[in-house]
């Protein structure tokens, strides 16, 4: 593990993962002695970082730090990735962003989210009995946590899951932080012309149902422009399936690695919220969020952050600061406080927090009902983290029952 | 350090005490290179004694520019599983006999001076951080599917392996169970270079590969070894192999 004074500013991103997926130590380090840290990212482009809560909470509620990063220069991780399709809701400040936030939201509160717990269960009881009847051990995250969600948003969105799967490679490669930046460009054109398929079957069958008909029906009575319609609902198509990978992996073994609150959730389901909320604040699913813009002269901790500057802010940061979560290197599922910090604040609050929480409970209870005595085929200090995507996981997880 | 030039005459040539045989020009040309050697070990047979592992780690330590050394991974329960082990048993087991030799690579890069020898230390678990080795072992998964020269040789050399722990002819459901095992060490002998970032790589090993051969020599339509791809036999000293026994 790196030693504090292995760091000086300015950091470069991405930064090597603590033991077992925990957050960076250059987290911690920047917290206590570089609050405002200036970091280089993969673009060349230097951003400042905030890893303070309450820091994060004012970069993500106060407008003068901008969305809107849809212009050439904008500060970028690799290239021109999802936060350069103009239209999205990511990308959107103010009255547009909750013009298009109001069309979603029925969709993803959480009595909707609560009504997709059955088609959940079905989905994983199905790659259960695949798992349980095909090889032992075998890789969890090959069997059970990265066709999951993808089986499960296809549904959400109401699309085929053969011409998603398709897609997936550009997904990775928009989120890459070990490529060009002209391959995310073309990643993230490919993400576009399948969202375009998409939205002219949707259009064709007229089917406005689920969160993308909402979007297509909003378009056609004129509520929405079509480059919004466009750059929402490619953004939907790149969130609402990967992003839920590395916490089903990641989760699935920090509790193996606590057997004692595993066999406790196992024993009393009731407890997985719970265990599922202490995932969520234990492990983000990256590790640095993607930059917002000054748009005017700001100063932080006597760091002064001119107009123009990107700042970036890790969810960890706030999850595991001391100042708000006693002990935060500790997972323990019965923590009280505030459990929802890793899916942001402000207006982008994470639009789909509570399906998550929905899909990750239903998922760890149907796995661990299933496979209780579940155990890692690997000493866990093998797991091979994944570090040169955004998205942090483990590449594999082995394991047998 | 640089190896001495050798003339590639018969298949033996001497490096320091250990006798190492090449299987063709073009690996004797890589081997001479010394710029990369992967040392694989294998678990079960009892070959790779702490001592064997040490001096195999020192050779290549003070041979080669860099050395890696690679124990199999959780596939070796397959091959358990497959003989009629619990899978259960078939974990431990596994488990246990990897924990061995990796214990016996840590000491044994650390006695060479190396300040970061679990760095060095490899399995097909920790490898799949590497896009290099992932993407190939996509590949030969796919192409097993397709390609008879890569399925009959990775079906054989699970029913090899399978032979070492239960009697009589393996049957084709035990080898399928079993195959996962050759699959996770394939794209070792494909592109190791990929895998350790470096131009030219040999992979070393106290036998031929037996079934794996067609494919070192590039005899599938589908996947072959990359150009700086090497591959060798190597046979420590009599003096090593004594102590070994004793
Ligand atoms: C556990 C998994 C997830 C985590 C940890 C997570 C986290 C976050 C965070 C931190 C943000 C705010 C980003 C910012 O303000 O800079 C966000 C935004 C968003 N998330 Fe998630 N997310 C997860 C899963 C999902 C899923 C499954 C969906 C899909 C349906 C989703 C949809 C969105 C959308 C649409 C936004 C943008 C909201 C807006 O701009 O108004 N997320 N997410």
């Amino acid at each position: 593990m790196s030693r504090v004074d292995d760091f000086s500013p300015p950091l470069r991103y991405p930064f090597a993962l603590g033991p077992h997926g925990t957050p960076p130590p250059v987290i911690a380090w920047a917290r206590k002695h570089h609050p405002v840290c200036p970091v280089l990212l993969p673009s060349g482009q230097q951003v400042w970082m905030v890893t303070r809560k309450d820091d994060i909470t004012r970069l993500l509620t106060q407008p003068v730090f901008s969305r809107d990063l849809v212009y050439p220069g904008a500060p970028r991780f690799v290239g021109e990735d999802f936060t350069a399709v103009p239209g999205g809701i990511f990308n959107l400040d103010g009255a547009d962003h909750a013009r298009i936030r109001h069309i979603l939201a029925p969709h993803f509160t959480p009595s909707a989210a609560a009504r997709h717990t059955e088609m959940i269960a079905r989905h994983a009881e199905g790659l259960l009995d695949a798992m349980e009847t095909g090889l032992n051990p075998a890789d969890l995250v090959e069997a059970y946590a990265a066709p999951l969600p993808l089986r499960v948003s296809c549904e959400v969105l109401g699309i085929p899951l053969e011409q998603r799967a398709a897609y997936l490679d550009a997904f990775r490669t928009q989120t890459s932080l070990v490529v060009s930046a002209a391959d995310v460009a073309a990643a993230t054109a490919a993400t576009l012309d399948l969202t375009e398929q998409i939205i002219k079957a949707k259009r064709a069958d007229g089917d406005h149902n689920g969160p993308l008909g909402a979007l297509v029906g909003a378009e056609a009575e004129g509520v929405l422009s079509d480059e919004e319609l466009h750059g929402t609902a490619s953004y939907l198509l790149v969130t609402g399936s990967e992003p839920l990978v590395p916490p089903l992996a990641t989760g699935a073994v920090t509790l193996m690695r606590h057997p004692d609150q595993l066999n406790a959730c196992v024993a009393e389901e009731e407890l997985w919220p719970q265990a599922v909320d202490e995932v969520l604040r234990y492990h983000h699913n990256g590790v640095l969020g993607l930059p917002r813009v000054a748009t005017e002269d700001v100063t932080l901790h006597g760091v002064r952050i001119a107009a123009g500057d990107g700042v970036c802010a890790p969810m960890l940061g706030a999850t595991w600061d001391p100042r708000h979560y006693r002990h935060p290197e500790k997972f323990d599922i019965h923590r009280s406080g505030d459990m929802s910090a890793t899916f942001g604040a402000g207006p982008h609050f994470c639009l789909g927090g509570a399906f998550a929480r929905v899909f990750l409970t239903t998922a760890y209870a149907a796995l661990f009902r299933r496979f209780p005595d579940l155990f890692l085929a690997v000493p866990e200090d093998d797991l091979p983290w994944q570090v040169d995507i955004q998205l942090i996981r483990p590449a594999r997880v082995p394991v047998c029952w | 350090m640089p190896v001495a030039i050798c003339v590639f005459m018969s298949a033996n040539t001497h490096i320091g005490d250990f006798t190492v045989r090449t299987l063709s020009r073009r690996h004797q040309r890589i081997l001479n290179r010394a710029e990369h050697v992967l040392i694989g070990l294998s678990p079960f047979n009892g070959y790779y004694k702490p001592r064997l592992v040490r001096d195999l780690v020192a050779w290549g330590h003070h041979h080669f520019d860099r050395t890696d050394v690679f124990i199999p991974g959780w596939e070796t329960a397959h091959t358990l599983t497959g003989a009629g082990m619990s899978p259960r048993d078939a974990v431990h087991r596994s488990r246990r006999a990897a924990k061995r030799l990796r214990n016996a690579a840590v000491d044994a890069l650390r006695s060479c001076g190396d300040t970061e020898p679990h760095t060095r230390v490899h399995t097909s678990t920790t490898l799949a951080s590497r896009g290099a080795y992932t993407r190939l072992h996509e590949r030969v998964r796919t192409e097993y599917a397709r390609d008879p020269v890569v399925r009959a040789a990775c079906r054989e050399t699970a029913r090899e392996a399978l032979r070492t722990h239960c009697d009589g002819q393996p049957s084709e459901q035990q080898v399928d169970l079993a195959v996962s095992y050759p699959l996770a060490e394939l794209p070792l002998i494909l592109d190791s270079p990929a895998i350790f970032a470096t131009e030219s790589s040999v992979v070393v090993y106290h036998r031929e590969l037996g079934p794996l051969t067609p494919l070192i020599l590039g005899r599938s339509p589908t996947v072959w070894p990359v150009a700086g791809q090497g591959f060798a036999v190597v046979t420590p000293p009599p003096t090593a192999l004594e102590r070994r026994e004793g």
